[in-house]
């Protein structure tokens, strides 16, 4: 037991060391994720048929298929279709393939998430701000964001800590992440202190999550500072 | 660049390796639920310190990624056994070591926290009312539950339930990582042993999407069927994540 501390104390900075790597993943995916999915909540609200069903499609297939799959389809499809094209990738960090995959993953259960929320809000709420001669914009940033916002802010971080866990799926295809960094410590000792390291990793995803929580629970008491009904979120 | 033949071709190892898939989701599930009634209980226990140690472990364990959990399992297999073995003067051989079964219990364990949450809830959903008039009609504790509360609770489970499970399905895709052939890894090893690896991967997603939606479509049957008593808008829990 004791020696078992004594090496997850030995290894604590290297494994600290692949944090920035797991925290860019997350980070760049779940903003153009926010921004696909809000991309294709559109779509699945408007009138445009064809943007429905194509908005339908995408996210069925993604909630549909593990994550793994769509990540390995990335990592093999880009490559082949740049190379058609003429451009080598070879030198390109998987990490770029991790993100594009995870960012598309996390917009369809983000899209569902502000499909919901905007269906929360009273449609007299829109009326009203038409009619006081909104344009659409001006009622997507004044009437609808900040009350949308409230009701989906609690799914979107449960989904943003769950894809958090899932980054460490990134190790699949050779991207340093934490456990892709516990991994490769492992394997450089022939495997001593392996069960040690993946304990290890398990703990600072454990306390990364926390840190999420509670800063969406500080967000989410601010931003629902004017709404009684807005209270902290629980997971 | 897209092989017409060998992705029909790649059907056939991924169909046959669908048994696995769905004994490990099944198994995992099953396990999860039996942990989840037991951490419910334990989560909603009148003491206060067991009440805090359970609240901490299930916010770990929902804290941890399953391909952790695979790993930490997978490892550990080894010295596990062998001391299980040594337990009963028996001698452990490492040749056939069974991988599946931890793999279960690792998925099981890592699903465990969001069933108790999702009984608790259901619990929490069933009106205060039905068993005060259990209590009124003179019923014990145990003839209410079985009888008034259970059977309430599992109608406003079954959407959530729904959702663990073909989410757990989706999470036995990672198991192929600890060496298990399910749909996953036979994908894999047989695009390796073609060096055809889009079409491959393609035939494994479609296969994981047809299965998805016959689960979902399944659950939504039982949802409705299940529900048809309910009054519209009446204790309805359904989030689609």
């Amino acid at each position: 037991m004791l020696k078992s501390i004594e090496v997850m104390r030995q290894y604590f900075p290297a494994l600290m060391s692949a944090l920035p790597a797991t925290m860019e993943l997350l980070l760049i995916s779940v903003i153009i994720a926010l921004f696909l999915g809000l991309l294709l909540a559109w779509g699945r609200l408007g009138k445009n048929k064809a943007a429905n069903v194509i908005s339908y499609v995408i996210i069925s297939f993604m909630r549909g298929t593990p994550m793994m799959v769509q990540l390995l389809l990335v990592f093999i499809l880009i490559p082949l279709v740049a190379y058609s094209n003429g451009i080598d990738t070879s030198s390109m960090n998987p990490s770029v393939y991790a993100i594009i995959s995870f960012s598309i993953n996390e917009a369809c259960f983000f899209a569902e998430i502000f499909r919901s929320a905007y269906m929360s809000i009273d449609n007299g709420q829109i009326e009203a701000a038409t009619s006081l001669g909104m344009g659409r914009m001006q009622i997507f940033r004044r009437v609808i964001l900040p009350q949308g916002a409230i009701a989906a802010l609690p799914n979107t971080s449960n989904m943003i800590i769950e894809l958090m866990k899932n980054t460490s799926i990134a190790s699949v295809i050779g991207v340093y992440d934490i456990l892709g960094k516990a991994q490769q410590l492992g394997k450089n000792n022939y495997g001593r202190g392996q069960l040690e390291l993946y304990i290890e990793a398990g703990i600072i995803f454990w306390i990364l999550g926390l840190i999420i929580l509670s800063i969406t629970n500080l967000i989410q008491s601010h931003i629902s500072r004017c709404d009684r009904k807005g209270a902290s979120i629980h997971v | 660049m897209f092989d017409q033949s060998t992705f029909f071709q790649s059907f056939i190892p991924i169909i046959r390796a669908m048994p696995t898939t769905l004994i490990l989701t099944v198994a995992s599930i099953a396990l999860a639920l039996t942990g989840g009634i037991i951490l419910s209980l334990l989560l909603t226990c009148p003491l206060k310190i067991i009440r805090t140690i359970f609240k901490i472990v299930a916010s770990f364990l929902k804290g941890i990624p399953i391909l952790v959990f695979l790993y930490v399992f997978n490892t550990s297999i080894d010295g596990v056994m062998a001391k299980l073995y040594s337990l009963f003067n028996l001698t452990y051989s490492n040749r056939n070591t069974p991988t599946l079964q931890f793999a279960i219990f690792a998925l099981s364990l890592s699903y465990t926290p969001y069933l108790a949450d999702m009984i608790i809830s259901a619990y929490n959903a069933v009106p205060r009312g039905q068993s005060e008039a259990c209590t009124a009609f003179g019923f014990t504790k145990g003839q209410a539950m079985l009888h008034i509360i259970i059977p309430q609770m599992i109608v406003v489970a079954i959407p959530n339930f729904g959702n663990h499970f073909v989410n757990l399905l989706k999470a036995t895709s990672l198991t192929c990582m600890v060496t298990i052939m399910e749909m996953m890894g036979t994908a894999r090893n047989f695009a390796t042993m073609n060096q055809k690896f889009l079409e491959a991967y393609t035939a494994c997603a479609l296969i994981y999407w047809i299965v998805f939606e016959l689960f979902e479509q399944f659950f939504g049957f039982i949802e409705r069927r299940s529900g048809r008593y309910l009054q519209p808008g009446a204790l309805k829990v359904r989030a689609r994540t």
